[in-house]
C-alpha cells in the first residue's frame, strides 16, 4: 500500500526528532537551533576541539529538524496525515519522548496482521464479505487514531466495495 | 484506594479504558495520563469486568463500542446492573456517528459518548466533568 511506503521512512525520521547527536551536544536534551557563529572566530588554541564539534553537531541538528520539517509538511500536504497526527506529536513531550514512534510501531504491527487476515479472506473460493468489512473496519480506525488520513480514505472506499459486493473493487 | 488527595483541585482518577485495538489503547491511555490520572487499560469487555471484580475503586470507565465477544454497550448494562459498580461513570467511544447507537448508549446510563479519533478536547470535558 503507498500510504504504507510512504510511513517506514517517516518513521525513521521520527527516531531522530529528540534525539542530540550522541555525546557533541553539551547543551539540553531538546532540540533548539544552536548559532554556530555567534561566538567569536577560532583564535587558534583557546577554542577547542570539543567546542567546535559541538557547532558542528548542532548544525547537524539543525539539519536533520529542517528535513524532518520537510517531511512532514509534505505529508500533510498530499493528504497523508491529517490534524490527528498534530494531536499525537503535541502529546509526545519530555517525560514520553517516544510517543509518536510507539503509536506508529502499533500501528504497523497491528495493520500487517489485520492485512494478512484481509489476504487470506480475499483469497478464499467464496469471499466473505462481513469478514472483509470487519478487518477494514478495524484498519480504518486504526488509521483515523494515528492521523494517517490517506490509509482511512482508502478503508472508506473498501468499505463501500464490501456494501455492494464488488470483488473487482 | 482511588484518589488521592491533591489539595490542588486536580484529584488523581482511577480510569479503566477498555478497547481491542492496541493503537487507540496507547492513544486514550495517553490522552488521559496528560491529565495526571491512573489509567488501567484492557482489550475487552471481559478483561474489564474480571479487572473490576478485583479491583473496583475505579472512578470511570471509558470504553470502545465495537469489540469482538462484548460490545461496549454490553459492557454497560453488565456495569449498571451491578451492584458494586453502578456507581461508576461510563464513557462509550465509537468511530461512527449513530444517533440510535447513542441515545442508546445514554438511555443505559452512559455518561458521555465520544467520536473517534479521541482528541485531548474529548478527554478534557469529560474529566471536568468526573471532577465535579
Amino acid at each position: 500500500m503507498d500510504s504504507g511506503n510512504l510511513l517506514v521512512p517517516f518513521v525513521f525520521w521520527s527516531l531522530t526528532r529528540y534525539r542530540p547527536i550522541e555525546g557533541e551536544i553539551e547543551q539540553d536534551k531538546s532540540p533548539q537551533i544552536i548559532h554556530p557563529f555567534s561566538s567569536p572566530p577560532n583564535h587558534g588554541s583557546s577554542v577547542s576541539e570539543k567546542e567546535r564539534k559541538s557547532r558542528e553537531g548542532g548544525m547537524d541538528v539543525r539539519q536533520l529538524q529542517r528535513q524532518w520539517i520537510d517531511l512532514i509538511s509534505a505529508l500533510f500536504r498530499e493528504g497523508f496525515l491529517d490534524a490527528q497526527f498534530t494531536q499525537l506529536q503535541q502529546l509526545q513531550d519530555e517525560s514520553n519522548p517516544d510517543f509518536v514512534v510507539e503509536v506508529v510501531t502499533l500501528f504497523f504491527e497491528d495493520s500487517e496482521r489485520v492485512l494478512n487476515d484481509l489476504c487470506n479472506v480475499l483469497s478464499q473460493q467464496v469471499v466473505d464479505f462481513n469478514r472483509v468489512d470487519a478487518h477494514v473496519h478495524q484498519l480504518k480506525g486504526s488509521s483515523a487514531s494515528i492521523g494517517a488520513q490517506r490509509v482511512k480514505n482508502v478503508c472508506i472506499s473498501f468499505r463501500n466495495c464490501c456494501e455492494e459486493r464488488n470483488l473487482e473493487g | 484506594m482511588a484518589a488521592a488527595g491533591g489539595g490542588d483541585g486536580e484529584r488523581e482518577m482511577h480510569v479503566l479504558a477498555v478497547d481491542d485495538s492496541s493503537v487507540d489503547r496507547a492513544v486514550i491511555a495517553r490522552l488521559l495520563r496528560n491529565f495526571k490520572h491512573r489509567v488501567t487499560t484492557v482489550e475487552s469487555g471481559v478483561r474489564a469486568l474480571e479487572m473490576l471484580g478485583l479491583e473496583p475503586n475505579v472512578n470511570m470507565i471509558i470504553t470502545d463500542y465495537w469489540m469482538p465477544e462484548m460490545t461496549g454497550f454490553e459492557l454497560l448494562k453488565r456495569i449498571k446492573e451491578s451492584k458494586d459498580l453502578k456507581k461508576i461513570p461510563v464513557v462509550i467511544m465509537s468511530s461512527e456517528n449513530v444517533p440510535t447507537r447513542i441515545t442508546m448508549c445514554m438511555k443505559e446510563g452512559a455518561e458521555d459518548f465520544l467520536l473517534k479519533p479521541v482528541k485531548q478536547s474529548d478527554v478534557s470535558r469529560v474529566c471536568s466533568r468526573m471532577m465535579r
